[in-house]
């Protein structure tokens, strides 16, 4: 199986085995502190924080939505442009557009800015005679699965489809999920949106790390990460979410490795039938075994399933950082070089705002050992704030037993923390 | 933040930022002797490359094609017959692909540290 050769121009380094160890050690050191001493009744429940009435203003002014609205279907308006009418080659910005802004970019920005994807979402926009534009309720619990299904099939485009740089192929998938979205919308209303759309269940699922959320009447509190996810009233079918997110990521980097390579290469299967076995794989072994672990801490007369979707937001600090170790010298590198190629977005010889010639900064990447710190400390913190967030809702499901109940849960964390800092450490 | 906080998080920044980055010219240069046949390469060389270093990449062509250097975006065309010589500056950690487009064979690995 030839190496797939993604929109990345460049591999990290493998992280120093020194580090990986440190990393290892704190994530486990961090985890026995939560076991043996943390809190004993549940402190997370209720969302409080810092009120913010006069950047709620800002926020919800109809000016500022307007202007971000505006500049969002600028950008995306572009990118259409460059993918109905652009060049069929490697340098058309709709690929870094798709593959590094917004799958790797919604990332840091909804960590940062929190809701903003849905403000900024084109197809609801698009679809704002349905009332689709509408602010979002104070809760939606209604099931996550067709986003888990849609961000399933985007990850088999991003990492399986061979051709998945070519404009035929994006343009076979855009028309797919634009169909998948809106006729949906149209078919069921405009809930169906914020179920079904991959890309605002993604953003609004890494919102709920950031440190804004919206009060019962609506005022922006400024709040703990910790709490915003500790107190949230779970959506159905979160879990599923949460393992296609991590299977994916994970999945990335086994088939990075020697051994996929190794154990792949001379097998006469279609190599996109391979790639599909392996991610279906994995992102079911994610979930299996963070069911299992999640099994003990069932509260008597309460439902597997329920328990495991509310057990699932500890899985999300995990996700977060492992996409921010494994993609953030992607979006600094690939990230410029979209935005230079946007100066010739439809590969006619343009070269608008006059950056054609631009070169990106590359300066963070004279620091290798700056990055690989960063990755360890993305990896470790996202193991410890899954783990407290863990905590604090097992006390919820099982008063009584949950230290010991949620040792289990706990281990495979460990287990995916530490896993995944051996997988950037092996190549 | 405490005082100590401050002292400490500066020491920790300071001890990873001098424990990596270099200016070019300081490391030795890199030069590496590639011949592109049409068969592509029986294994993918990984070379390693200190940061910093000038890279020259002498290259014996024996079709015409297109050398990609990539992370460092830099694409030189190939002559049968003839010899090209690629040079940069790897200014930029980490691992990056060298190969030819006609048959899509990686040539080199190219590991800066």
């Amino acid at each position: 199986m030839t190496p797939l050769h993604g929109i990345a121009s460049r591999d990290d380094l493998p992280l120093p085995f020194p580090l990986v160890v440190t990393g290892a050690a704190l994530a486990l050191v961090a985890t026995f502190w939560i076991v043996a001493f943390a809190w004993r009744q549940p402190r997370l429940l209720n969302l409080q924080g810092h009120p913010l009435p006069r950047l709620t203003s800002f926020v919800d002014h109809p000016a500022t939505s307007r202007g971000l609205r505006v500049v969002a279907m600028l950008l995306w308006g572009v990118a259409a442009l460059a993918l109905v009418f652009g060049a069929d080659r490697i340098d058309n910005p709709v690929f870094g557009f798709v593959f590094v802004w917004l799958w790797v970019g919604l990332v840091p920005v909804s960590l940062l800015m929190g809701g903003i994807y849905r403000r900024a979402n084109p197809l609801r926009a698009l679809l704002r005679m349905t009332g689709a534009t509408a602010p979002a309720p104070l809760h939606q619990t209604s099931s996550r699965l067709p986003a888990a299904g849609a961000l399933l099939v985007f990850l088999y485009l991003e990492l399986v489809e061979p051709e998945a740089l070519t404009l035929p192929v994006l343009r076979g998938f855009v028309a797919l999920w634009l169909a998948w979205v809106i006729g949906g919308t149209l078919l069921k209303g405009p809930r169906w949106i914020a179920k079904a759309d991959p890309f605002e269940a993604f953003a609004a699922t890494v919102a709920r790390l950031s440190p804004w959320q919206r009060n019962a009447d609506g005022t922006l509190l400024f709040v703990s990460p910790l709490r915003n996810l500790g107190a949230w009233a779970v959506p159905r079918d979160l879990a599923p979410l949460a393992a296609v997110l991590l299977g994916g990521t994970l999945f990335d980097a086994v088939s990075a490795s020697a051994w996929w390579v190794r154990s792949t290469q001379g097998l006469a299967v279609d190599p996109r039938l391979l790639g599909i076995t392996g991610l279906t794989v994995t992102v079911a072994a994610v979930y299996l075994v963070f069911s299992a672990a999640a099994a003990p801490l069932r509260p008597t007369g309460g439902s597997h399933r329920a328990t495991v979707d509310s057990l699932a937001p500890g899985l999300l600090p995990l996700v977060a950082g492992y996409f921010l170790a494994h993609y953030a010298t992607m979006l600094y590198l690939e990230g410029q070089r979209t935005a230079i190629r946007f100066a010739d977005p439809l590969g006619r010889g343009w070269d608008l705002l006059g950056m054609a010639e631009a070169a990106p900064d590359t300066t963070l990447l004279a620091y290798p050992m700056v990055i690989a710190v960063g990755q360890v400390l993305a990896i470790v913190a996202g193991h410890v704030a899954g783990a407290l967030v863990t905590h604090d809702i097992a006390l919820r499901l099982d008063p009584d037993h949950a230290v010991r109940a949620q040792v289990p849960l706990l281990a495979v964390m460990v287990v995916l923390t530490v896993g995944g800092l051996l997988s950037m450490f092996g190549t | 933040m405490s005082v100590t906080r401050r002292v400490v998080l500066a020491a920790l920044l300071a001890a990873a930022v001098t424990g990596s980055g270099c200016a070019a010219g300081s490391a030795p240069p890199t030069d590496i002797d590639l011949v592109v046949t049409s068969e592509g390469p029986d294994a993918t060389r990984t070379v390693e490359v200190p940061l910093g270093s000038r890279v020259t990449i002498a290259v014996d062509a024996r079709i015409d094609d297109i050398l990609h250097v990539h992370g460092y975006e830099i694409e030189t065309p190939l002559q049968a017959g003839g010899s090209e010589t690629v040079s940069f500056d790897a200014t930029m950690s980490g691992a990056y692909e060298v190969e030819t487009h006609s048959n899509s064979a990686i040539w080199l690995k190219l590991v800066v540290r």
